[in-house]
């Protein structure tokens, strides 16, 4: 079935077209819920609050852009809001030294590829998991969502040179446990 | 070359997720759930706006105390515990309340306004003496006016008395009556009776405060008395509808039994008060009953209902179909939906009247018209059909009695409730005998022009 015909059938609150969307698109929002809240049940509850907002504001969608990006928008918006509810923090620019020495190096290549390569979507997201909360953040919206820093800086609320800032130390955190896990990989 | 992101996004991406039948399952039944009508809102909504309303009339209306009006006057009296007496607030009130020195000058006599066992209207009275015997020594001393002749002078605790002659002359009586339909308009239910020589009630335009005096002619034109009431009442309400019935039958009977749900009507009333006891009123008014009536095939007799109801059914409508469902059913429902037009007029009578409560009643009578009656019938396991009766009168008389409930809002603005009932003379239906009646309660908001 076609997905036009599908988002029209939930328009009208056919169950077998809900039904169908929920298959369809289970696995994608499921990774995007799964990387900011790291727990199977919690990702669970999120996705279940994430496919009832899109169901309910289905007829919001005026056929304007990538149908799986508004979806995919839903998810992490109410992710970042499960997330910041259940860890009970707050990115503040305070948080941030600003360290002169550091280049904020925002190059794409960050970490070898084969290093990366050679990770498996299980331990990439056991590291995401062990990453300090303001980092993971930052780090899932901008390298996983593609998110830009001023849309980051917005989102939580804070500046764009923060979001440079956690990125920056989002991204030597998994290096350095890339590092760690490939030293244990060649024992 | 791909980058770091390209790297992550696809080993996320190709990751397989199989979707959980549980989610779906939780997904399903948070999507079943009855979603709450706003019951709320249609509530809350039109008594904010009752409200506003009722507020905006309140705050621009309420405090509108015109000098044309003859009211109790707000400033230095106030009600008490007894209907029958009021009470100045504070003795420097005595001083508003009346002017000794236009009293002394004018070399009249004071008046002396009669409350049993009322302490303070004797300090009114107390002061009046003092005034008359000012004016008295006044009077003796430049021998001008002749005294009137006093039949009778007593003193008791707690009043003084003072009676004068009946008066005399037509022009008198005149100004002792419109004297008293002052004093009780000023005091309300203060005065119950009294002998009074001349009362002049002056307004004090400039301190809006109100004199009684005695009838001082120099330059103090006597305002003109208050003019007949006239209050105007648009109403809402519910109605019960019942009847009476009889019904003939190729001269057989048949019973049937009749019930009724609520109807509603609406109109406006128009009441005239000759004075605050007895008034007429008009209304004109507008209902909508339902009535029901069962028919049960076991008292059919060669019914042949188009000929017997008078009704009239469309084309199509097949009558001995009709009949065979009706065997077959074994009772035939009825209802009837009319609109229903009144005007009656009615004797208006006050039986209380207390701070701002006002209880009364009224009978009367008046014109009927039926202007619109469609008829439902439902036959038990059948579908419905309707039909018109177009053979029903037109007109009939009625006569109602109604208990009239009034609170005072404002000096023109008033809540009335009403109940009541109205029955019909005669039958309206040329085959039946039929004298229904209809109960109805009106909630209102009366305005004096």
């Amino acid at each position: 079935m076609e997905l036009n015909t599908i988002i029209s059938g939930c328009l009208h609150h056919d169950r077998k077209c809900q039904r169908l969307l929920y298959e369809a698109y289970y696995a994608t929002l499921y990774k995007v819920c799964y990387k900011y809240i790291q727990h199977h049940e919690n990702t669970e509850d999120v996705l279940h609050d994430v496919f009832i907002e899109i169901f309910n504001s289905i007829s919001s969608y005026k056929y304007h852009g990538s149908f799986e990006g508004w979806m995919k928008r839903i998810a992490t918006f109410k992710s970042i809001d499960f997330f910041k509810t259940k860890n009970k923090f707050k990115i503040t620019d305070e948080d941030i030294l600003i360290d002169s020495n550091h280049s904020h190096n925002e190059s794409e290549n960050f970490i070898d590829h084969q290093h990366l390569e050679a990770l498996s979507y299980d331990d990439l997201m056991k590291i995401i998991e062990t990453m300090p909360n303001q980092y993971q953040m930052v780090f899932c919206l901008y390298e996983i969502d593609g998110l830009k820093h001023a849309e980051i800086a917005e989102i939580l609320g804070i500046k764009e040179g923060t979001s440079k800032s956690n990125l920056l130390r989002g991204r030597e955190f998994l290096k350095k446990k890339l590092m760690d896990f490939s030293k244990i990989n060649q024992l | 070359m791909k980058s770091n992101r390209d790297i992550i996004k696809h080993k996320i991406d190709s990751h397989e997720q199989i979707p959980s039948d549980q989610l779906w399952i939780r997904i399903e039944q948070t999507l079943d759930k009855p979603k709450r009508r706003p019951v709320f809102f249609w509530i809350w909504f039109p008594l904010s706006m009752l409200t506003l309303i009722g507020g905006f009339y309140l705050g621009h209306y309420g405090n509108l105390f015109t000098n044309s009006a003859v009211n109790q006057p707000m400033n230095f009296v106030e009600e008490t515990d007894d209907k029958n007496s009021v009470k100045l607030k504070n003795s420097d009130s005595m001083q508003e309340f009346w002017d000794e020195e236009d009293l002394v000058k004018s070399n009249k006599d004071s008046i002396v306004i009669l409350n049993n066992e009322n302490v303070l209207m004797y300090e009114v009275c107390e002061k009046v003496t003092v005034l008359k015997n000012k004016i008295k020594d006044n009077k003796e001393h430049n021998s001008r006016s002749p005294e009137r002749t006093k039949s009778n002078k007593s003193q008791s605790k707690g009043k003084i008395v003072e009676e004068f002659q009946e008066p005399t002359s037509q022009v008198q009586n005149e100004k002792v009556s419109r004297g008293i339909d002052k004093l009780n308009n000023s005091f309300g239910e203060v005065v119950d009776e009294f002998v009074v020589d001349e009362i002049l009630i002056v307004e004090d335009k400039e301190k809006n405060k109100r004199k009684i005096k005695p009838n001082v002619q120099d330059s103090i034109n006597e305002p003109e008395l208050e003019k007949a009431k006239f209050y105007i009442t648009p109403f809402i309400g519910t109605n019960y509808y019942g009847s009476f019935q009889k019904a003939t039958l190729f001269g057989s009977y048949f019973p049937a039994e009749n019930t009724s749900s609520f109807g509603s009507g609406y109109g406006v009333s128009v009441r005239y008060m000759i004075n605050n006891r007895v008034g007429v009123r008009a209304n004109f008014s507008m209902s909508h009953t339902v009535h029901k009536s069962s028919l049960s095939y076991i008292n059919y007799i060669d019914f042949m209902l188009p000929n017997i109801t008078n009704l009239n059914f469309d084309e199509s409508f097949d009558f001995e179909s009709f009949k065979n469902q009706f065997e077959e059913s074994g009772q035939l429902n009825a209802k009837q939906k009319m609109r229903l037009l009144h005007f009656d007029t009615e004797g208006y009578f006050v039986i209380k009247s207390f701070n701002s409560h006002q209880l009364s009643v009224s009978i009367g009578g008046g014109v009927t018209t039926l202007n619109q009656q469609n008829v439902e019938l439902q036959l038990n396991g059948f579908e419905s059909f309707s039909a018109r009766n177009s053979l029903l009168k037109k007109s009939f008389m009625s006569f109602n009695t109604n208990l009239f409930y009034n609170y005072i809002l404002t000096e023109r603005f008033d809540i009335e409730a009403s109940t009541g009932i109205r029955y019909f003379m005669g039958s309206y239906n040329f085959t039946t005998d039929f004298k229904p009646y209809l109960w109805y309660l009106n909630l209102g908001l009366s305005y004096k022009l």
